[in-house]
């Protein structure tokens, strides 16, 4: 129970500590946001209270040092400065280690501690030194409360006009503490021919919710108190856990506040009716006792509701093993309920067909909000990033500066998993080989500060990813001479501007002349291209010389469906992934003679290179008289493959295939048919690799 | 504020006595406003007191608009406030908290002057 409880902890500590450092990070750009110092402040002081709470006692002192010293900044007694923001990030990296260190039971690096916290004392204390302002601090003490919801009862003297004050100005005045709502009590009020009309015969019940204390409110009393009725009452206080949302009946508060008696409530409630509109009819109750009371359940019920509402919006921790189940059973589901729907159809039968249609609404329905379950922003690996750029342009001796656009974007949470390495190698390029020196750059006419953009966007069903920079763009000639000394390319080829930059991702090349720490090694571009295709995506380049350099990667939303291509050799079916096919044309006997064996198909003047299927999965028997090619689109070359039959699209709940088949080249994964048969999903680019370098 | 005009206009029938209220009501013209108020009462047995054209009004004018209507189911008569939308008036009356959900006892009539959007 303990361990549960501590994993939570951690859980939510490695959060708070994601949080705190993009906090601090803008903290750096803005450092009089009070709402960025509130938010590290808080994020600090949680990671103490909870720390203390599960017995991680070192992490607990640790941070309090830190949440002090924030504490001085949240009051005005120490300004933000860059000094500051490194030793609290440097502070964030000590409680990430002690965290990880907790489980390993690996020794943290005290001296570390101890260095930081001499640092961040330094810092305090030196301001300290001038004084500070304790009164400030309690202000802000009593200002942090919970909701209460009060009850006022407010009879101002008679004579209130005539001593020139004006009740409405004191009743403005508590508005402005929280939500307030007036209720006029006009039961008082003598016939007109008696009335005083300079007199004050109304007087208000005040229902009133509010952060601030009970003094507060008696403040704004404070010159007429002694000669007017004046009963502040506390109705609820919103801070305990355990509330229910229904606060108590009409009857009840009325009781409560000793407007009717309980035999009078009694008689009112034999009769079934409501109870406000009974008791003003009874005669027992004026109607604005029974409207402030209704006034005070409502304002009860509002903040409840609120509180609920910002409960249900924050989260429930779910381990992602269970969301994986759940998106395989629905993955089921959506099969069997194919295999329904096409049982019905055979039958004939307008009941069931009826019912498989049904179904069939649900599933896809409950395909999308399975799937939707799992989509996260991507914002927060972005924010990642931006810790990223900034410790290795202070490193290198750059000044660069990261922006990032579409946070928002959602994507698939394994596939925002997976994307991270490949990001970060994408990203240390660009400020490695990519962004210049400050003298470069001002010697090109460029502002010294470099740029970094990183971008994600929905483009259909997938994500396109930016990486851009304006740094000094990719030279073409480095990378031919480059290319020819490792062999990748003869000597003699002609390449276009895309094959030339493809000629990156190829194993082992780089072009960097020296081997520096954070990249060029000759082992990133070719691992980053394999990344994004096991996740289905592209990468592509675009680079100005002197300019800049754009790599956007294509990663579809996710990756537990695709519309694909049925396709069928023989007996067997098999699915292309409908993203990479462009078109579909028919291969007879006489197409086939007349290549002369070299596969080699004519489609509107342009030759087309073709891979038979048939021959290449030695699936036996004859083909039928007429083939089908189907036409797909790899790393920009068309490349047809030879199948029997085209069958359709067919959306398919992708089923990873069994360790055995793990490395089976050329099949990505699998998926089952509405008939319960097994089709085969093809992994088009791993098999046109795997066709060329057989004929090499 | 504007100076207050308080007109009274007999309708055709000589069922009905419109009080028509124009300009600001204040302490300063609350004794004026009660005895246009009580005059109007005694004169017809339905009373309308038009404030559509009234640029404001202050607590003591509130209490003796819900005090006449009081007053004139009391006695059997009846009493409408028309405020042809006037925010002024509408503003006044739910920022002191006259607003209401149901009329008070002596309301048999349904006619509260502070239930809805005042009519």
């Amino acid at each position: 129970m303990i361990d549960l409880h501590r994993q939570a902890f951690k859980e939510e500590a490695y959060e708070l500590l994601a949080e705190l450092e993009s906090s601090l990070l803008e903290l750096e750009e803005r450092p009089d946001d009070q709402d960025l110092i509130g938010r590290v402040f808080r994020a600090m002081h949680t990671i103490k209270g909870s720390g203390s709470m599960f017995g991680f006692d070192d992490i607990a002192s640790f941070t309090h040092e830190v949440e002090t010293v924030f504490d001085m900044v949240r009051n005005g007694k120490l300004n933000v400065t860059g000094r500051l923001v490194n030793l609290t990030l440097a502070a964030r990296d000590q409680i990430r280690a002690m965290l990880d260190a907790a489980d390993s039971g690996a020794e943290t690096d005290l001296q570390a501690s101890a260095e930081i916290i001499v640092g961040l004392r330094e810092l305090a204390g030196f301001v300290a030194a001038d004084g500070g302002t304790p009164e400030r601090q309690e202000k802000a003490e009593t200002q942090r409360k919970d909701p209460v919801t009060y009850r006022i009862r407010f009879v101002p003297p008679r004579d209130i006009f005539v001593t020139g004050t004006n009740p409405l100005n004191l009743l403005a005045e508590m508005k402005e503490l929280g939500t307030c709502t007036l209720v006029a009590q006009t039961d008082g009020f003598p016939p007109l021919e008696e009335m005083n009309p300079e007199g004050c015969y109304v007087y208000w019940e005040v229902i009133l919710t509010t952060d601030q204390g009970e003094n507060a409110v008696r403040d704004i009393f404070i010159f007429v108190e002694d000669d007017c009725e004046l009963k502040i009452e506390v109705v609820a206080e919103h801070n305990r856990y355990d509330e229910q949302q229904d606060y108590k009946k009409l009857g009840e508060i009325l009781l409560e506040r000793g407007d009717i008696t309980a035999d009078e409530m009694k008689a009112v409630l034999s009769r079934q009716r409501r109870f406000g509109e009974l008791a003003i009819s009874e005669g027992i109750l004026p109607e604005g006792r029974v409207q402030a009371a209704l006034a005070e359940q409502k304002h009860v019920k509002e903040v409840r509701q609120e509180k609920q509402a910002a409960d249900a919006s924050s989260s429930i921790r779910v381990p992602a093993e269970r969301l994986d189940l759940l998106v395989n059973l629905v993955g089921e589901m959506v099969t069997v309920q194919a295999r329904l729907s096409q049982t019905a159809a055979q039958r004939d039968d307008a009941e069931l067909m009826a019912i498989a249609e049904e179904v069939e609404r649900l599933t896809a329905e409950l395909r999308d909000s399975a799937l939707n379950i799992r989509m996260l922003p991507i914002g927060s690996t972005f924010s990642k990033f931006k810790r990223l750029v900034r410790d290795l342009s202070a490193e290198l001796g750059k000044q660069i500066e990261m922006t990032t656009e579409g946070e928002e974007t959602e994507l698939d949470k394994t596939v925002i998993e997976k994307l991270n390495d490949p990001l970060v190698h994408l990203i240390r390029n660009s400020i490695d080989h990519g962004i210049e020196l400050p003298e470069l750059r001002e010697a090109a006419g460029k502002p010294a500060r470099g740029t970094v953009r990183l971008a994600a966007v929905h483009s259909g069903d997938s994500v396109l990813i930016t990486i851009a920079d304006d740094g000094a763009g990719l030279d073409k000639e480095a990378i031919r001479t480059k290319g020819i000394e490792r062999g990748i390319i003869s000597a003699s080829a002609e390449l276009s501007e895309k094959e030339l930059f493809g000629l990156i991702f190829a194993p082992g090349f780089s072009t960097a002349k020296t081997v520096s720490s954070i990249s060029g090694r000759g082992v990133g571009m070719d691992v980053v291209k394999r990344a994004i295709e096991s996740l289905r995506g592209s990468i592509d380049i675009t680079s100005v010389r002197g300019q800049g350099t754009c790599i956007t990667v294509k990663i579809p939303l996710t990756l537990a469906i695709i519309e694909s291509l049925l396709v069928k050799i023989g007996n067997d079916s098999f699915m292309m992934p409908l993203a990479l096919v462009d078109e579909c044309v028919e291969l007879t006997r006489e197409d086939v003679a007349r290549s002369h064996g070299r596969n080699l198909a004519h489609v509107r003047e342009h030759l087309v290179p073709y891979i038979p299927l048939r021959e290449h999965f030695r699936i036996t028997g004859p083909p039928p008289e007429i083939e089908q090619i189907v036409i797909t689109q790899v790393n920009g070359t068309r490349v047809g493959f030879v199948v029997d039959h085209v069958i359709g699209e067919h959306q398919t709940v992708i089923k990873s295939l069994g360790r055995a088949y793990k490395d089976t080249e050329g099949i990505s994964g699998a998926t089952i048919l509405g008939d319960g048969s097994v089709a085969l999903i093809l992994d088009i680019p791993q098999l046109v690799q795997a066709v060329e370098t057989e004929q090499n | 504020m504007d100076e207050v005009k308080l007109e009274r206009v007999k309708d055709p029938q000589g069922a009905t006595e419109v009080l028509k209220v124009s300009g600001g009501v204040t302490i300063c013209e609350a004794r004026d406003f009660r005895e246009a108020l009580l005059a109007a009462l005694e004169a017809a047995p339905e009373v309308r007191v038009d404030v559509s054209a009234l640029t404001g009004i202050d607590l003591t004018g509130l209490q003796l608009l819900c005090s006449a209507h009081q007053s004139a189911l009391r006695r059997g008569k009846n009493l409408h406030v028309f405020d042809g939308g006037n925010a002024t008036f509408r503003e006044a009356a739910n920022g002191a908290g006259f607003q209401r959900h149901t009329g008070c006892p002596q309301d048999r009539a349904c006619s509260c002057i502070w239930v809805g959007g005042e009519s």
